[in-house]
């Protein structure tokens, strides 16, 4: 079985991109969602507490998810034990997520972040999704309903479209302009093929 | 140098001295002053007189019963015997308007006599001694009636446009059309012309920087006046302003109306539209419908579907669907 990193900046449309793979019966593993999962077991809240303090939870004890991207985006170390907490146990769920799809030809594992926590090595094959940045600036603005000016500190802390392309076995376009289907559809021959 | 002497004598007696001269030319100005004098108060004596004239006067219709038009005037003057002052006559002959005689419609009762309508011209007495400023048993009609050819007119019920240009300051916007009131008028004319008349435009009103509601009173346009009437001829218009505000809503893609199964990337849009503030609180997701184009479209000949807004709360405006096109994947 092939595992293939599907990753891309904010705002790149890589949920559109996951959602066609979908379709198209390939296994998806959305990292973020398997994360934000975690957050909810009580092993998981004592360690986060521990480690950086209860400012993320809210009243009913349960983390805040916008309290949490505000700390981490500005917060290097906040993010770093975040990472430290969080990463391995979602690599576990994958690895156990993995077991249950080994029938597939490939598998897919969506991640914003997956270069810069050097998750590349996970992968037989990386797929980015690539837009340029005044297209990404307006999707992440108007999807998330926040300020230009978060959505760029955001961006900030992520490795260039340029990098990540080079970085990629395949790159997907998707600048409003080109079909994103046909390129799906493409790198899935490719990669049934291999 | 006692001819010489004698020389200048002689000439000073044919030609008068400077004196001689000025004294003369004073008599003349007083003779004139004189003669001017006289003439003037010989006028006023003539014109305090009383003088029995007949005089002529045009005539003039107005307030033509509005589903009637004026095409002809039987009589287009009326000849009046009357006693004045001179003083009065001098005025009628000097004042043009003063020979015009404005026949209010509405003042008279109109009688009708084949194709033809007379008013009685002892009617009109009371009117011409204030004209003349005399009093009314002095006057006397060379005729006892005065007449005029009216047009039945033919009549329509037509709509009214209201034609306006607004301008509103920043986040004010007009709220909903305008409230014209009446919203249609009955219009009189000959029936080939009003035939041809769908609406009634009003004058153009020009209101800028609003923000607020507005009620005007408004004439409306008439294209021909010289066969067409309205009534009423001017109608109000409300127009209520607020303050807008832009927002924007989530809303799935209603893929029902697609015979075959298929999968739309993305599954749902975003709706952004323009919204009077008082309303925002009312916008439900549940009151939007997005639904993809697909008559007379051949799902295997099109990469994409556009999408369209097929239902909306009616207090929402200018709004926009992102994406506007979507792909989709059939479902085999």
């Amino acid at each position: 079985m092939i595992k293939v990193g599907l990753t891309g900046n904010i705002g790149s449309g890589k949920s559109t991109v996951s959602r066609i793979f979908s379709a198209l019966n390939v296994p998806v593993f959305i990292a973020d969602v398997e994360a934000k999962l975690l957050y909810s077991e009580a092993e998981i809240k004592e360690e986060i507490k521990s480690g950086i303090g209860d400012q993320v939870f809210d009243s009913n004890g349960e983390v805040d998810l916008k309290l949490m991207a505000e700390l981490i985006f500005n917060d290097k170390e906040a993010l770093l034990k975040i990472n430290r907490i969080i990463h391995p146990r979602t690599l576990s769920k994958y690895h156990q997520w993995l077991e249950d799809h080994k029938l597939h030809i490939y598998t897919l594992h969506e991640s914003a972040i997956l270069f810069e926590n050097n998750l590349q090595d996970h992968f037989d094959k990386i797929i980015n999704i690539s837009a340029p940045f005044e297209t990404r600036l307006i999707r992440a603005t108007e999807r998330d309903g926040i300020e230009q000016k978060k959505v760029m500190e955001r961006m900030k802390n992520q490795m260039p479209d340029e990098e990540k392309n080079k970085l990629a076995d395949f790159v997907i376009v998707n600048d409003g302009n080109q079909l994103l289907i046909p390129q799906v559809i493409e790198i899935d021959k490719k990669l049934k093929n291999k | 140098m006692g001819p010489i002497r004698k020389s200048k004598s002689k000439i000073s007696s044919r030609y008068p001295s400077k004196k001689e001269s000025g004294s003369r030319k004073n008599d003349n100005i007083i003779f004139i002053i004189c003669v001017v004098i006289a003439f003037v108060f010989w006028g006023l004596i003539k014109l305090s007189e009383v003088y029995n004239v007949t005089y002529t006067f045009n005539i003039e219709y107005n307030n033509v019963p509005v589903e009637k038009r004026l095409t002809g005037m039987v009589d287009s003057t009326v000849h009046v015997n009357f006693s004045a002052r001179g003083f009065m006559v001098l005025r009628l002959n000097l004042f043009e308007d003063m020979s015009k005689l404005s026949i209010d419609l509405d003042n008279y009762s109109m009688l009708k006599e084949g194709d033809e309508y007379f008013i009685y011209t002892q009617e009109l007495r009371d009117k011409l001694a204030e004209i003349i400023g005399i009093d009314e048993t002095d006057i006397n009609f060379s005729e006892s009636t005065i007449g005029f050819m009216l047009e039945n007119l033919h009549e329509k019920v037509i709509g009214v446009k209201a034609n306006l240009s607004l301008n509103f300051n920043e986040q004010y916007d007009q709220y909903n059309n305008e409230i014209i009131s009446p919203a249609s008028v009955k219009v009189y004319g000959p029936k080939a012309t009003i035939d041809t008349l769908n609406e009634v435009l009003t004058q153009n009103i020009n209101l800028q920087s609003l923000d607020k509601d507005q009620v005007i009173l408004v004439g409306l346009l008439n294209p021909n006046p010289r066969l067409l009437r309205f009534d009423p001829d001017q109608v109000e218009i409300q127009i209520r302003v607020e303050k807008f505000t832009e927002s924007s809503i989530a809303i799935p893609i209603d893929l029902s109306n697609v015979s075959q199964d298929i999968q739309s990337f993305p599954t749902s849009v975003k709706i952004y539209f323009k919204v009077a503030q008082k309303d925002f609180n009312n916008i439900q997701a549940g009151e939007f419908m997005v639904k993809p184009e697909v008559k007379g479209v051949n799902l295997m000949e099109v990469d994409r579907l556009h999408l369209t807004l097929t239902r909306k709360p009616g207090f929402i405006r200018n709004e926009r669907i992102v994406p506007a096109y979507v792909e989709f994947l059939i479902n085999k």
